[in-house]
């Protein structure tokens, strides 16, 4: 199963939530945002949406910026 | 009297904004804040490097600070838009700088574009804040749109350049009655204290701090001018004349 996460195609593991997939990725759970399929979640929705082939997600945090 | 920078209605302690970018480390830039007494600080937003580390640069910023995050990376209103909402997702307020730039060898930034994200942003109760070119008709759509105020430029990003907007600023600062804020250009203390005497109500410096060779120390000087310049603005300097009149009093006694 692939999915389009942060520009990039990624071969996913079948049934994996956005959460697994954060913490799988060692993600900062406080410092991320993530949009996924164009919608932006709040962090209690992580948990209940697992990833379909062809899912655009996107997960951004803050940096440095002026 | 009191002198009170209010902008959307909030009072802001400073006059001088601090950007966050090209520190050499988190610890850094915090210091560099705390040195200048910044109370508003603006952040970027970027894609997580998958397996980077997780040091969070909001744990670095002090908890009173006002967070202002860009859209820096918007080519358009609508990437600038998704941008916005994005950074508000994170749950840092409704404050946004807006950045829109599609030129890649000045950054210069697009004011159409800028206009029309501004007016969605402000209907969305967004604080917004346009980082834009120092054009009076364009300032005037801006406000009209629902800016906070208006942040045009003093030279292009990074360039370290001053006011080469000059005149174009101090016809914003005479005709729009919102913050002008000089973002962009400034490269030393000097520089931010003309902007301040013109008038401007604040000033927002980045590069110049973050690149100097001691920022933490850059950072409080340009608070300083920052300071200086605004109380040279409100005790009305006199005008400049051709020739010289004596300070001191000419007696005469000694012919």
């Amino acid at each position: 199963m692939i999915a389009r996460i942060n520009g990039q195609d990624v071969e996913l593991a079948e049934g994996l939530s956005i959460e697994a997939f954060l913490l799988q990725r060692k993600m900062n759970l406080e410092a991320v945002v993530v949009e996924h399929n164009a919608k932006i979640l709040k962090p209690r929705e992580w948990q209940g949406i697992v990833l379909e082939q062809d899912d655009i997600l996107e997960i951004i945090s803050f940096v440095g910026g002026g | 009297m009191e002198d009170v920078l209010l902008i959307a209605g909030k009072q802001i302690k400073s006059r001088f904004f601090l950007g966050t970018g090209k520190f050499s480390s988190y610890a850094l830039m915090k210091k560099a804040i705390e040195s200048s007494s910044a109370h508003i600080v603006t952040v970027a937003l970027r894609r997580v490097d998958q397996g980077a580390g997780s040091e969070n640069i909001l744990d670095f910023i002090p908890r009173d600070c006002i967070l202002m995050p860009n859209t820096s990376g918007a080519r358009n209103a609508d990437e600038a838009i998704r941008l916005a909402r994005l950074a508000r997702a994170a749950g840092c307020g409704d404050w946004v700088k807006l950045e829109i730039i599609n030129d890649q060898k000045f950054l210069l930034p697009d004011n159409a574009e800028t206009i029309r994200a501004t007016e969605v942003l402000a209907k969305e109760g967004f604080i917004v804040m346009p980082y834009c070119n120092p054009d009076l008709m364009d300032a005037r759509r801006l406000k009209d749109a629902g800016a906070a105020s208006v942040m045009p430029l003093g030279s292009p990003i990074g360039t370290n350049q001053g006011l080469r907007t000059k005149e174009l600023l101090s016809i914003l600062i005479e005709e729009i009655d919102l913050p002008i804020i000089v973002d962009a250009g400034l490269g030393r203390p000097s520089q931010a204290a003309e902007a301040m005497e013109m008038g401007c109500d604040a000033v927002l410096v980045n590069t110049a701090v973050a690149t100097a060779d001691d920022p933490v120390l850059m950072a409080r000087a340009f608070a300083l001018a920052v300071e200086a310049g605004r109380s040279a603005w409100r005790a009305k300097p006199a005008q400049s004349e051709k020739y010289a009149k004596a300070s001191s009093p000419l007696t005469g006694f000694l012919r």
